[in-house]
């Protein structure tokens, strides 16, 4: 079955849209601009004019909330505008399906505030996580397995093995997606358990099943911060 | 139907996720969804919390939108969105929304600032802006008189808030009394029972002095102090606190000082039209204040009605409505959003 899928990854620094069929990159295009600014505009390099997917996928994080929002609702707008579905993939098994560790590892995403959003492989398959945590906080056992993702390069003096520092994207995030629908996964299958546990389970760590596409919502790890804006900006 | 344009508009800067539709200056559709009730137990609006509304809201209120309208996504001619000024992440899930529309359908997007929403949202209610007017913008996050020119798309700043928003006086000041977040419709509705006059607190910026550098500017915090000294001394003499009488004192000083400043601003600039927009401007003392100085001023009033006060995406639709009217070229893609916008700028263009 031939599956066209655009896939949007806006989960670290970088913007990126791609187009993938019949296991085929039909393009790629990364800038280091805001997500908001040059998200459109690099899918329009990527879809001709007319050209329809036939699914959508977009990176769910964990990673910075701004950046993923504007991801997320790009692909549930657009998914609305053209009738299509509309599915997640976390970032974390993006990195660790690029990175490629046999055995057990570790793939980790930059979570600001001196942390890690982070989740444990073993040979390719998700076997905890995602969290949140400081690395350097973390169990020495867990800093002695090899890491990947270039948000923890910053934490090298506290890991035993480099980094291999590779970024989430989304053209793998579109591989990904491809593969799992094809497998018939629907992200419906995990809206109870994210509800559950994800969203109430403040900055320890969600529950998600290994290898499973997700709904097309930002994985907030984290709880907002309840600090309310001086004088709304807005009117 | 006429052949005016469809426009849509997208409405996400602060608490309120708004998509609105028109068609020429008809109003078709006013789809609003508010996270204001999250914010509430925080005395704020929390910009994470609000981001994560709009995120949750945006689709529901596009398809809601044109379910109200009657119309497909593929009859609109062009899209419209704030730009700024706002919360920068709660402008990006907007910005982002309209991009997705415009890749989507073919169709341009303008990229319009908020402000311009507030007075140009008088149209839809009250026909095309006249030639010149003063505006008076009053809001959670904004005070400012405007001149405006060219029938509503050019304006000039004459004056703005130095402190306090006046809508941000309502919200501190309904908290000193105990009255719930946000402050404004809580003032108004206590303020029914209390006397204007029985407290004459201080007017700011209205003192000779200040009437020669700041003659088109505001400051309330002043005005928030004294209230806070003056329930504080009721609390300290242990009589109880006439909440209605503070509540409409205080209102009467910030329509008192509105009012004075935008009249005088239409006596400055020669405008006989005062346009009155933002949060504030549903207030029914304004309201009432604003209808009976100005008639006594020969300038006639416009202001609309409440539910327009207040953000919402029909304000953008109907900015995006005259621009495509005029034949103004779309935004690029690639247009930025801004925490802070230029109230000159009534749309961002990086192609020009
Ligand atoms: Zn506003």
């Amino acid at each position: 079955m031939s599956l066209c899928v655009l896939g949007l990854d806006t989960s670290s620094e970088r913007s990126s849209a791609a187009l993938v069929e019949d296991e085929v990159v039909s393009a790629e295009h990364r800038d280091a601009r805001g997500h908001a600014e040059v998200l459109a505009q690099l899918i329009t390099q990527v879809l001709q004019p007319s050209q329809r997917p036939d699914l959508i996928a977009c990176a769910v994080g964990p990673g910075p909330y701004t950046g993923l929002r504007v991801g997320v609702t790009t692909a549930k707008v657009m998914g609305m505008a053209w009738g299509l579905p509309v599915v997640g993939v976390c970032s974390l098994d993006a990195i660790a399906t690029a990175a490629a560790i046999p055995g057990r590892f570790i793939a980790a995403s930059d979570a600001r505030r001196k942390e890690v959003y982070w989740a444990q492989y073993l040979d390719g398959l998700r076997v905890d996580g995602p969290h949140v945590s400081s690395v350097a906080e973390l169990d020495p056992e867990l800093r002695a397995v090899p890491w990947c993702g270039v948000g923890a390069v910053g934490y090298q003096q506290f890991l035993q093995h480099p980094v291999r520092a590779v970024t989430s994207d989304a053209v793998v995030v579109a591989q990904l997606a491809r593969t799992w629908w094809q497998q018939g996964q629907r992200p419906s299958d995990v809206v109870v358990e994210l509800s559950e546990h994800g969203h109430d389970s403040g900055a320890t760590g969600l529950s998600l099943q290994a290898r499973q596409l997700l709904p097309a919502q930002p994985l907030y790890v984290r709880k907002p911060d309840a600090v309310p804006t001086r004088a709304a900006v807005a009117p | 139907m006429s052949s005016e344009p469809l426009v849509l508009g997208i409405e996400t800067s602060c608490d309120e996720t708004g998509v609105g539709i028109v068609q020429g200056t008809r109003l078709l559709a006013d789809a609003v969804a508010s996270s204001v009730d999250e914010h509430a137990r925080f005395g704020g609006v929390v910009p994470e919390v609000a981001s994560r509304a709009h995120l949750e809201a945006i689709v529901p209120m596009i398809e809601r939108a044109l379910s109200i309208a009657g119309v497909q996504l593929q009859d609109i001619d062009a899209f419209a969105v704030t730009c700024g000024p706002g919360l920068s992440g709660a402008l990006l899930v907007g910005t982002a929304a309209a991009k997705a529309l415009s890749v989507a359908t073919g169709k341009p997007v303008y990229a319009v600032n908020h402000l311009t929403g507030h007075v140009v949202v008088d149209e839809l209610e009250h026909g095309l802006l006249p030639s010149t007017a003063v505006g008076l913008l009053v809001s959670g996050g904004h005070s400012s008189l405007l001149v405006l020119g060219d029938h509503g798309s050019q304006f000039t700043s004459l004056g703005s808030t130095l402190d306090d928003a006046a809508g941000e006086a309502f919200d501190k000041v309904a908290r000193l009394l105990g009255l719930p977040f946000p402050g404004g419709p809580w003032i108004d509705r206590t303020a029914v029972a209390g006397d204007p006059r029985a407290i004459a607190f201080p007017r700011g910026l209205t003192a000779g002095h200040d009437m020669v550098e700041h003659r088109f500017d505001f400051s309330f915090s002043g005005l928030k102090t004294s209230v806070a000294r003056w329930v504080a001394n009721c609390q300290r003499e242990g009589v109880k606190v006439p909440v209605a009488d503070v509540a409409a004192s205080f209102q009467e000083a910030v329509v008192d000082v509105l009012l004075r400043k935008a009249l005088d601003a239409c006596e400055h600039t020669g405008a006989d039209h005062l346009i009155l927009g933002g949060g504030v401007a549903a207030n029914s003392r304004l309201r009432a204040q604003a209808t009976q100085r100005c008639a006594g001023a020969g300038v006639i009033v416009r202001v609309p009605s409440p539910a327009l006060c207040t953000d919402n995406g029909a304000m953008i639709a109907a900015v995006g409505s005259k621009l495509a009217r005029a034949g103004v070229r779309g935004s690029d893609l690639a247009f930025p959003t801004t925490s802070v916008l230029d109230l000159s700028t009534t749309v961002v263009s990086n192609d020009v």
